[in-house]
């Protein structure tokens, strides 16, 4: 002990001796009726994120539930630039560097662990997508050039530029667990994520020296108002029309 | 849900694709081109699992590919 501290004057807000335990009882849930009004949640352009897909590598995995509607779950992309961007319908679709892949099967209620990566394979840096309990990709294209200039958003993209909204890209999903990586990911290290079916903490993952921002997706303190707080790095999430975002007790 | 057989790919990807490009609306950009012609072929050949794949070339347009089967390039808009 601590000379001088005694117990009681120890913060433990859990109670018991050693770390909190980890838990996850939220995720957001985005609703709406347009792509105006629907809810979503901007990130910007953090500097972190912001990668050269032909020489770097990175990741984003997360857990998602379709609700009825295909539309974006989250990423950078325009009409005319597709930095990194995954959307869901019966299939996902991804852009890695403005090239297109999609593949996978989607059905609506169900939550899913997804990890799509750019990950450098042999010099040939890919972009994959891992979904489900699987260590199979369920698409693949190598990646291109596009940069990040666009926010990222979540259940939302941009159109012809960084302040318009692409009509119709909205969708009905949860999400749940959003961790961004400056490393990419292999099959077993997406199966490392899907954990036997129940979510596990981003900073336990052997991956974890590469995580650049962790979101909590209601189950952070900080989430509150329309902050999404970022738990590792200073890219903190801004909802809009907050009335369409939620954080329900509802998690894989 | 089922694979395309490599036959059914050969067969999809000639005439459908390159018919989609071709009836592109003319108000997209070569990536919403992308976007819209996976989701139609998506959309009529619902139940049948497919790898879509297309890669940006240097004048713009995009190489397709369905697995291992590559198609005409839908043009990037002049």
């Amino acid at each position: 002990m601590i000379p001088g501290a005694s117990f009681a004057s120890v913060a433990r807000p859990f109670g018991g001796g050693g770390p909190p335990s980890w838990t996850n009882a939220r995720s957001i849930r985005y609703a709406g009726a347009d792509t105006a009004g629907s809810g979503r949640t901007n990130f910007g352009q953090p500097a972190a994120w912001a990668r050269a897909l032909t020489s770097q590598e990175f990741t984003i995995t997360c857990w998602f539930r379709r609700n009825g509607r295909d539309g974006a779950l989250i990423g950078s992309r325009s009409s005319g630039n597709g930095y990194f961007w995954i959307s869901v319908g019966s299939a996902i679709s991804c852009t890695f560097g403005g090239n297109f892949a999609s593949g996978g099967s989607v059905t609506d209620a169900t939550w899913y662990p997804l990890t799509v990566t750019v990950r450098n394979e042999s010099g040939t840096y890919v972009g994959r997508a891992f979904l489900g309990s699987s260590s199979t990709s369920i698409l693949n294209t190598n990646a291109g050039s596009d940069t990040l200039a666009m926010d990222f958003l979540a259940n939302a993209r941009r159109g012809s530029n960084n302040t318009d909204l692409s009509f119709g890209a909205w969708g009905l999903h949860n999400i749940d667990e959003i961790a961004v990586w400056n490393v990419g990911f292999t099959g077993a290290q997406h199966v490392e994520w899907y954990n036997g079916g129940t979510p596990m903490d981003a900073t336990q993952h052997s991956q974890a020296a590469g995580l650049i921002s962790y979101f909590r997706c209601g189950d952070d303190a900080g989430d509150t108002g329309s902050t999404l707080n970022d738990t590792i790095g200073s890219a903190d999430g801004t909802h809009d029309n907050t009335s369409n975002v939620s954080y329900p007790a509802d998690v894989p | 849900m089922s694979k395309l057989t490599a036959a059914e790919r050969v067969a999809l990807i000639e005439p459908e694709i390159v018919k989609l490009a071709a009836e592109k609306q003319r108000d997209l950009s070569p990536l919403d081109d992308i976007e819209r012609i996976d989701r139609e072929l998506r959309a009529k050949y619902p139940g049948r699992e497919f790898c879509f794949s297309a890669v940006r070339q240097k004048d713009g347009s995009y190489e397709i590919s369905i697995d291992d089967v590559k198609a005409e390039k839908p043009k990037e808009k002049r």
